[in-house]
């Protein structure tokens, strides 16, 4: 069978990923545990007396850690997700698919059902095997156990994202009577979608759906690390005997001319056989490839095995490969990378700074002034009190300005994340109000006189 | 094989439109309370926050799903 042909049927049909183990398949495995540990286990953790991680759509307020979020904090979300838009951008432009091989929930749910399809199934063969006999009762009861283990995941996984937006500990003791439409829906459409894409949409989503897939050739440039088949080193490839050192150590001794044309790839399909996608490395980078790096554990172990040096298949850069100077650190990776590091800084700090009170104010609409009874001239304005704490609060509003008298409640008192609408008058002599003058307005906490946030207004008078 | 081509069409259509539908969801509610929504709106329903979050989703979820057919639609044409 021609190459071609053997590489049209793997991808045509199902993909049996042989498993392998290795230096990135470990580091593969470790991020699974840790990215899942924390979808699965965060919800459960308490902080305070309330849920550590809960996104309360509900009461719309989020908790993160110590951390309340209000929509006042809107910006915050806004730089979250451009922060993750550029860290996208870096680690593509520095390492291809980093995201794609280690952190994508499509990759990592995918890594999670292929484990349940192994322990049940068995290996490769075993599982290729096992479709082709006709049904019998004890593969009904093997392929019963995969379904019922990734329907149970799927379904608990369904259960953890919704227990991401309402308390999960309620939601356990209300299920399943107390539930309403819309739990069930999320729940089931969520397991659902994780049920089809890990279990049989799989490398197709990655493939066919996935637009980053497409888009990464815009970030990646002769400078990223990729995984790349060594061509110059491998080629051409094909069987030999067991005997046969590797090219470098032949070529220093003075070589035989039967085995000198020959390259350090022995044919053996290793990388091919492990790829979750069914693509061949050997054909250079192709649009397929999620960089899981299962190629290089399998081509490192094959390489072992021959006693030929690692890294036939590796983490390398296009211009590296064809021997021309090439540098991690360049000019679209720095800048990328400062942006990135500004904005992160800056949100931090923004959210370190953040008072718990936000003050606005606006003037009133309609006249400019108006005289009061006793001739003063007065100015209306909006005051808006964000109060962004989890206790109810008392606050104290004052005028800073000399000069000024300020009518407003001598105390507001506010409910634990209220935002308050007060209507306030200024008021100035008649001879001292002349043209537009600015004011100064000031909020106190009064249980905590160092918390005091100002806000800068207008005002007018006559002529 | 016709199932992966059909995956290939309804995956190209549904998942990026999904994603897009999530991002404008949250950017969409951050700003505007579903209940004040409710408040002005014309139907003579009431819902939830959460019920209001819901409906907000798919219905950006199927407006962006609209478009993007039609772009495939246009695209086949174009194609064949
Ligand atoms: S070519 Fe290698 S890195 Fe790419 S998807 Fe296949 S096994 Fe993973
Ligand atoms: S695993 Fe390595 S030696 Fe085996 S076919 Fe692939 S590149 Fe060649």
């Amino acid at each position: 069978m021609s190459d071609d042909l053997v590489f049209l049927y793997e991808r045509a049909a199902k993909i049996y990923p042989r498993a392998i183990d290795g230096r990135f398949q470990k580091l593969r495995k470790a991020a699974v545990f840790w990215l899942l540990g924390m979808y699965y286990l965060f919800p459960w953790l308490n902080w305070d007396g309330r849920q550590m991680v809960l996104f309360d759509l509900p009461a719309r307020k989020f908790y993160v850690f110590s951390w309340v979020v209000w929509p006042q904090d809107f910006i915050f979300l806004a730089a979250f997700l451009i922060a993750c838009a550029l860290s996208l951008f870096f680690f593509t432009a520095l390492a291809g698919r980093l995201w794609c091989g280690y952190a994508c929930p499509q990759t990592v749910w995918t890594e999670v059902f292929l484990w349940i399809e192994h322990h049940t199934e068995g290996d490769r063969n075993a599982r290729m095997r096992l479709d082709k006999v006709p049904m019998s009762l004890r593969k009904f009861r093997i392929k019963a156990s995969k379904q019922l283990l990734w329907i149970g995941l799927a379904l608990w996984t369904g259960f953890t994202f919704v227990g991401f937006f309402t308390p999960i500990r309620q939601l356990a003791l209300d299920f399943p009577l107390q539930w309403d439409l819309t739990r069930w829906f999320w729940v089931l459409f969520y397991g659902g979608a994780t049920y089809a894409n890990a279990a049989y949409l799989r490398e197709q989503v990655c493939k066919y759906m996935c637009p980053y897939a497409r888009f990464q050739s815009a970030m990646l440039d002769r400078d990223s690390l990729i995984i790349s088949y060594d061509e110059s080193r491998g080629e051409p490839r094909g069987a030999r005997r067991r005997d046969v050192p590797d090219r470098a150590s032949r070529l220093q001794e003075g070589s035989t001319p039967s085995t000198a044309e020959l390259g350090d790839c022995i044919e053996c399909k290793a990388c091919v056989l492990v790829c979750p996608t069914g693509i061949d490395i050997r054909k250079g980078l192709q649009y397929e490839c999620i960089g899981c790096a299962a190629c290089i554990d399998a081509c490192d172990e094959v390489m072992d095995k021959v006693g030929y040096p690692r890294g036939l298949v590796r983490y390398s850069t296009e211009n590296a490969m064809q021997g021309k100077a090439s540098r991690l650190l360049r000019p679209r990776v720095i800048i990328y990378g400062m942006i990135l590091f500004a904005l992160c800084a800056s949100v931090l700090l923004g959210v370190l700074l953040r008072k718990p009170v936000i003050m606005d104010v606006i003037r009133d609409r309609g006249a400019l002034y108006r005289f009061a009874n006793d001739g003063r001239v007065e100015n209306a304005y909006q005051v808006k009190l964000i109060h962004q704490r989890e206790e109810p609060g008392v606050y104290e509003l004052r005028v800073l300005t000399p000069g000024f008298e300020l009518v407003a409640p001598a105390r507001i008192e506010v409910t634990a994340g209220q935002v308050r609408n007060l209507a306030v008058t200024l008021r100035q002599p008649e001879e001292a109000a002349r043209g537009a003058k600015d004011v100064v307005l000031e909020v106190i906490d009064v249980a905590d006189p160092t918390l005091r946030v100002q806000e800068r207004t207008r005002f007018f008078g006559p002529g | 094989m016709a199932t992966e081509a059909a995956v290939w069409r309804w995956g190209a259509v549904l998942w990026p439109s999904f994603f897009a539908a999530g991002v404008m969801t949250a950017v969409f509610f951050a700003l505007i309370d579903p209940l004040d929504l409710n408040a002005i709106s014309a139907l003579p329903i009431e819902v939830t926050r959460e019920q209001g979050y819901t409906i907000g989703f798919f219905m950006f979820w199927i407006g962006a799903a609209s478009s993007s057919w039609f772009t495939a639609l246009l695209l086949k044409k174009h194609d064949e």
